[in-house]
């Protein structure tokens, strides 16, 4: 055993090198384990050499060398995956914005996707999908979201085995203990920034009921699939998670629903405007008597389809829109959802936009002089004249006419 | 937070080997390891970094508790932290160890045992 004698010179040396390792850990896990990590290894470290000297000690090297580089990564992982310390959700699949919702959620809904993810490694899944966010939801007995669900006549523990049963069980085994997965998949990712779309809204943290929400809004997720099956749909799961609310004075916004029962005319007036995805692109919204269109910046005009309450799709692409309201029921911007990626746009105030530059006559021979092949890969265009007219083909988009504003400067 | 035993999903092995070794009352990290390592005799050798990161997992999911900071009369005059199992902790270990034990049944009914050398600490 040791005595308060001092150690070595080998151990000493040995324990300031591995201090000295120590440093690569992540700060936060540091701070609380590098003292104990380094005591013990010294106590390693001296009772080796004590019994077998220096050979000892370069066996325990080898095996603290190998445990070293093994720890290392899985708590930087640690660190990546978690947002607090109860919750390791990686959140690298939602939007900037909602990042920082999603930041300040509370404890309710920290449980609840943490129970998330256990549910996920429960049943074998690879990811945290839309059925592990229900199952976490479900859960927790006495949150206002499984309230609601009850209210609405839902049997937890039936839903559970409706969502189990749909989602499929990898059976016990097929993965190595050591696995958890701690990554969302795209439509989890959806919900819960539209979770936090919701919370944002309501301008209050997000909590189980914004992720309630969030799972309807997604819509075509194995929980969304689920619910619907039970009979609950966005509408219905805002009116009751309006009464779930304890409290009026923190009350749930979307009494919006009312806006989307205009006349359809008066309806397609309060999407019409311009909603700036990046200051090159933005997305008109425009309306004639029964029909909504959207043209983005260089892009075709597209005609929307109505999806739900303030929810389109633009025919022809996979695209889709979703306006949101404040709580006096004007569009304050809208989501779009492409190819998996979820961008929020804030509709602009009309004087906000550019005005439309002015055309200037060209004559024939001063157009043609544009005509040719412009760029290279792999942003490449032709410019060519139909009709007297100067137009622009981008390699896979349809054909486009520009007109001059200024000597030598196109719209 | 999960309070029910059912809800962990299996155990991976150091963190079972720590819990095991706390089972008989707390210890600080050094003496965990030793104990895992006599326990098992010599088979499982917990490195600083695989104890330490395994302990903080444990914290995390209260399976443990961190007791005190104070020293240990064995050894030299530093003050250790102290772990101990906590009631959450002491469930899911046995619900673990019935459910490797029912593994182990299994394979005795199979005939299987023998082939594996007997294993005592």
């Amino acid at each position: 055993m040791i005595e308060e004698r001092p150690f070595p010179f080998s151990v000493r040396a040995s324990q300031r090198i591995y201090r000295w390792l120590l440093r690569a850990f992540p700060d936060a896990y540091r701070r609380e384990f590098a003292q104990p990590m380094e005591q013990l290894f010294r106590d390693c470290a001296a009772d080796t050499f004590s019994e077998s000297g220096y050979l000892g000690l370069a066996g325990l090297w080898w095996r603290t060398i190998g445990d070293y580089l093994c720890s290392l990564p899985r708590e930087y992982g640690r660190t990546r995956n978690s947002v607090a310390t109860t919750q390791k959700i990686s959140i690298a699949r939602l939007s900037p914005g909602a990042m920082d919702t999603f930041k300040n959620c509370t404890e309710g809904a920290k449980k609840m996707l943490a129970q998330a993810q256990k549910e996920s490694v429960r049943l074998g899944h690879a990811c945290v999908d839309t059925e592990h966010l229900l199952l976490g939801l479900l859960f927790d007995r006495s949150s206002a979201a499984t309230r609601a669900l009850v209210d609405m006549g839902l049997n937890p523990e039936t839903v559970r085995t409706a969502v189990e049963k749909e989602a499929g069980t990898v059976p016990c085994g097929t993965l190595p203990w050591h696995f958890t997965s701690y990554s969302l998949s795209g439509r989890a990712g959806k919900t819960l920034t539209l979770a936090c779309r919701e919370a944002k809204l309501q301008q209050s943290n997000l909590s189980t009921t914004h992720v309630l929400l969030g799972l309807l809004r997604e819509s075509d997720g194995v929980a969304a699939r689920v619910l619907s099956e039970f009979g609950v749909d966005l509408d219905r799961g805002r009116n009751q998670l309006k009464l779930a609310r304890v409290s009026p004075a923190a009350h749930l916004p979307n009494e919006n629903l009312r806006f989307t029962r205009l006349p359809r005319e008066d309806l397609f007036k309060t999407y019409v405007g311009h909603y700036l995805l990046s200051p090159s692109y933005v997305v008109a919204i425009t309306a004639d008597r029964d029909q909504l269109y959207a043209q983005a910046t260089n892009r075709p005009c597209r005609t929307m389809k109505r999806m739900s309450a303030d929810h389109y799709a633009f025919i022809g692409v996979g695209n889709e829109v979703s306006f949101e309201r404040d709580r006096a029921g004007q569009i304050v911007g809208a989501m779009f959802y492409k190819n998996g990626m979820i961008q929020w746009a804030p509709k602009l105030a009309p004087g906000q936009l550019r005005p439309e530059p002015k055309e200037i006559p060209l004559t024939q021979a001063e157009a043609a002089e544009y005509v040719g092949d412009f760029g290279g890969p792999p942003f490449k265009f032709t410019v060519m004249q139909k009709g007297g007219q100067l137009a622009v083909k981008f390699a896979e988009h349809e054909v486009t006419k520009v007109f001059a504003c200024a000597q030598d400067v196109f719209f | 937070m999960k309070a029910n035993a059912k809800d962990f999903p299996p155990l991976p092995r150091a963190q079972m080997h720590i819990l095991l070794a706390l089972a008989d009352g707390e210890r600080h990290g050094y003496a965990i390891m030793r104990e895992v390592e006599a326990e098992t005799a010599g088979r499982i050798k917990l490195g600083p970094g695989t104890l330490y990161g395994a302990i903080k997992t444990l914290l995390g999911e209260k399976l443990i508790v961190e007791t005190e900071l104070r020293r240990d009369p064995k050894m030299n005059g530093e003050r250790r932290r102290y772990y101990n199992l906590s009631e959450l902790g002491r469930r899911v270990l046995s619900a673990e160890l019935r459910s490797l034990a029912s593994v182990v049944a299994l394979g005795r009914k199979r005939h299987v045992m023998g082939q594996i050398a007997p294993i005592t600490p």
